[in-house]
């Protein structure tokens, strides 16, 4: 055996007796690939339908996106509509709001103005005031002048009533006169005229005078219509229309001749009955009889 | 190079430490590729291919 071969069978048992426990080691503790490569697998199919449920999630999820997408795009719109009448609104608002400064503006100086004019209504009320004591004063004062004048006018006011007493009875013996004249005047034809309105005489000699009655003719005129001598009653053709009343009298005349005066005692619109009264004629149908000769 | 130990034509081992190294060089490599051999059949099934 040659030295070569000693020195190759010695390095090669050596390389050996180090290789060999690297290799068995390696192999030893070398990871179980395919153990590995199945769980892999396994993994990667739970990871695969994982990833298809993933997809029909995805797909769910984009079709409720897509709903959603459209119902916010709806609302997207409605509310740029909101937007743009907020808008419209926010312009109108801000106009108002300069327009209602302005105002403020305005009242201020209207409230300035107004308050000045306060103080000055201040000071008149103070002044009125003063002037309403004083007032006061001169109306206690004549408050008591018009307590004096009402006790005096309530004298003169008995003396008024009084007065007016005593001319009530002179105007109830005025109209009894009034009655006895009127009927004296009937008797010849006669009545009174209503007197003219006095005026305040301003001279002594105007005062002095005093107007009389003044009186006038009645002037009636009629027919006999009618005649009972039995009865001495006579029925003429005018009446109360034509101002014939009880109590005239009328005078019966034929021609130129006095006949006989009667008594009218019931008067009618168009008619009027009297009895005989002074004379000794009798009536006849067609007679005159007139109040006045 | 001519082996030294030729007997009647046929090569006769050298019995000495050098063929005991040897001897024992061979055996570990037997062993390993026993083991190994062993380890791939185990984990893979087989031990030549992989599948």
């Amino acid at each position: 055996m040659s030295t070569l071969t000693k020195i190759l069978v010695v390095l090669l048992t050596f390389s050996v007796i180090a290789l060999c426990p690297i290799v068995a080691v390696y192999v030893a503790t070398a990871d179980n690939y395919k153990q590995l490569d199945e769980t892999h697998k396994r993994a990667a199919a739970s990871e695969k339908s994982e990833k298809n449920e993933a997809k029909s999630q995805l797909s769910d999820y984009m079709t409720k996106s897509d709903t959603e997408k459209k119902s916010l795009n709806a609302q997207i719109s409605s509310l740029k509509q909101q937007m743009a009448s907020t808008e419209i609104e926010l312009k109108n608002a801000l106009r108002a709001k300069a327009d209602l400064e302005e105002r403020v503006k305005s009242w201020t100086a209207v409230v300035a103005d107004f308050t000045e004019t306060n103080d000055k209504q201040g000071t008149l009320l103070k002044n009125t005031l003063a002037e309403l004591d004083n007032s006061k004063t001169e109306q206690i004062r004549l408050k008591k002048e018009l307590d004096e004048t009402t006790a005096y006018l309530r004298e003169r006011l008995a003396i008024i009533s009084d007065i007016e007493r005593k001319s009530k009875e002179l105007i109830e013996q005025k109209t009894e006169l009034q009655k006895r004249l009127d009927n004296l005047l009937q008797g010849v034809g006669q009545k009174v005229v209503a007197p003219e309105p006095v005026i305040a005489a301003k001279s002594p000699v105007a005062k002095a005078f005093v107007p009389q009655p003044q009186v006038e003719e009645i002037g009636l005129v009629g027919l006999v219509s009618e005649v009972k001598a039995k009865d001495s009653m006579v029925a003429i053709n005018i009446g109360s229309v034509d101002g014939v009343h009880e109590g005239m009298k009328f005078h019966i005349i034929r021609g130129d001749e006095f006949i006989r005066d009667i008594l009218i005692i019931d008067v009618e619109e168009d008619e009027a009955l009297g009895v005989f009264d002074i004379g000794a004629g009798v009536p006849k149908v067609g007679d005159n009889a007139s109040t006045n000769f | 190079m001519v082996p030294a130990n030729i007997r009647g034509g046929k090569v006769i081992a050298a019995n000495n430490i050098f063929t005991v190294l040897a001897g024992a060089a061979l055996l570990v490599v037997l062993a390993t590729v026993a083991f190994v051999a062993y380890k791939c059949y185990v984990q893979y099934d087989t031990i030549f291919t992989v599948r």
